[in-house]
């Protein structure tokens, strides 16, 4: 009986740190995805033209924005014909929401905090990324 | 002396014994697979991780370093096409802008060096260009110009293709002439003096791009001519067919910018065949612009 409970918890233990692996490797998945659509969004930042003696673009402008149900590990539209592959259908879906926060830190500087927040096995995990933008022109 | 009847089992010990050792065998056995199942998948996992991971940071790098805008290109195997794009009722979740048809290559123009100075002047009608390529740096020269590169004249702000290389330039020897074309072959139509105080310089661009093709990630350093197919696996286990596409503003857009590129990376770890693992594929999905707007160059790849 003593071996037999020995067994039980070498076996126990192993499947539970090989699913805590696997667990960890999908968290470390998530995150670099979550990276990357913050990054989308600080490109977008740094990218629209913003001449200082025009308007402020909307991107620009001092506020908070909220994009809901993202998705962060899977493109619906890769179930299309053409574009799909054996594996399509085994992606997570995982649905992410983004907000960016921008203000400003002079007429012609903002600060832009772009935060990137989704739940995977019941937890919620954020990734966070920010930049300074100033005018193209002075 | 033992007893003959003390040296064997029954039946029924045997039976037990046997029922025992089959209970032990499945058990480790369906511990082993369990256990190979759950490191395979974490390889799974952490190979497709890398694969997209390696793909996302050689792209966006590139990508944002982009000098011209994109352009889809159709690789069948053999030869590259550029796409006839037209616009999609799908719409990118990041951005909501419509999608274009999908392809599986994207080319676009990439300085690779300069400015570097023009030391002999040239009549408005003189099609060949000296340069200074120099210094070398560490016994070599940083770039020597090809036959397809493109060269700009911030001077004139003006770009010609370079048509030939009509002296290389090399370490002991940086001064290159190349011959520029443009759609009339008839010079710069300027004249550019290096007498003193005058200097012009010109920025050479080149044409790349990334393929995605035998679930492979590509990058093509040299996009023209005969080395347009040289390329470096940036990553395997890609398994989109067409990751790349283009962004239109509206749904009713007639063209598109071309400064967003849409890529949808899926991948998945192909060194298991059987059993695919649930969860095991990944998606990447972004958009990278072009960071200096306007593009310096057009996209255009015959001489202007």
């Amino acid at each position: 009986m003593f071996a037999v409970g020995i067994m039980a918890v070498f076996v126990c233990g192993s499947l539970t740190a090989l699913t805590q692996m696997n667990r960890y490797a999908a968290i470390a998945r998530l995150r670099t995805l979550a990276l990357a659509f913050a990054q989308q969004k600080i490109d977008l930042v740094m990218t629209t033209p913003w001449n200082v003696a025009g308007t402020v673009p909307t991107i620009l402008t001092a506020g908070t924005t909220t994009e809901n149900s993202l998705p962060l590990d899977n493109d619906n539209y890769n179930s299309e014909a053409g574009l799909s592959s054996p594996f399509t259908s085994l992606d997570m879906n995982i649905n992410a929401t983004r907000t960016t926060v921008v203000s400003n830190v002079s007429a012609r500087v903002i600060q832009a905090v772009v935060t990137v927040s989704y739940t995977y096995r019941g937890r919620t995990y954020t990734v966070s990324l920010n930049t300074l933008r100033t005018t193209d022109n002075i | 002396m033992k007893s003959l009847r003390n040296a064997g089992f029954t039946l029924t010990e045997v039976m037990i014994a046997a029922a025992i050792g089959v209970v032990i065998a499945l058990g480790t056995a369906a511990f082993s697979w369990a256990s190979a199942r759950l490191g395979a998948k974490n390889l799974a996992y952490n190979h497709g991780n890398a694969a997209f991971t390696q793909g996302s940071n050689r792209l966006v790098k590139d990508l944002q370093s982009s000098d011209s805008v994109f352009t889809l290109v159709d690789f069948n195997g053999t030869t590259y096409t550029d796409s006839a794009v037209s616009i999609t009722a799908d719409q990118d979740p990041l951005t909501g802008q419509y999608l274009s048809s999908r392809s599986n290559t994207v080319r676009f123009w990439m300085k690779i060096a300069g400015p570097f100075q023009l030391n002999a002047s040239a009549l408005a009608t003189d099609t060949n260009l000296s340069f200074n390529f120099g210094p070398a740096v560490s016994g070599a020269l940083t770039y020597t110009p090809a036959v397809n590169d493109k060269l700009w004249l911030p001077l004139i702000n003006k770009e010609f293709q370079i048509t030939a290389v009509v002296t290389a330039p090399t370490a002991s020897a940086p001064t290159g002439v190349v011959t520029i074309g443009n759609s009339t072959n008839s010079g710069t139509g300027y004249t550019l003096s290096t007498t003193s105080p005058n200097v012009t310089t010109a920025i050479f661009f080149r044409q790349v791009a990334f393929s995605v093709y035998n679930n492979q990630l590509r990058f093509h350093p040299q996009f023209s001519g005969s080395t347009q197919g040289n390329c470096i696996i940036v990553s395997n286990n890609i398994t989109s067919p067409k990751p790349f596409s283009l962004l239109y503003a509206t749904s009713t857009s007639s063209a598109s910018t071309q400064t967003n590129l849409r890529i949808s990376l899926e991948a998945y770890d192909l060194s298991y065949s059987n059993l695919a693992f649930p969860n095991g594929a990944a998606t990447l999905q972004t958009v990278v612009p072009v960071r200096d707007q306007p593009p310096f160059v057009s996209s255009l790849q015959t001489p202007l």
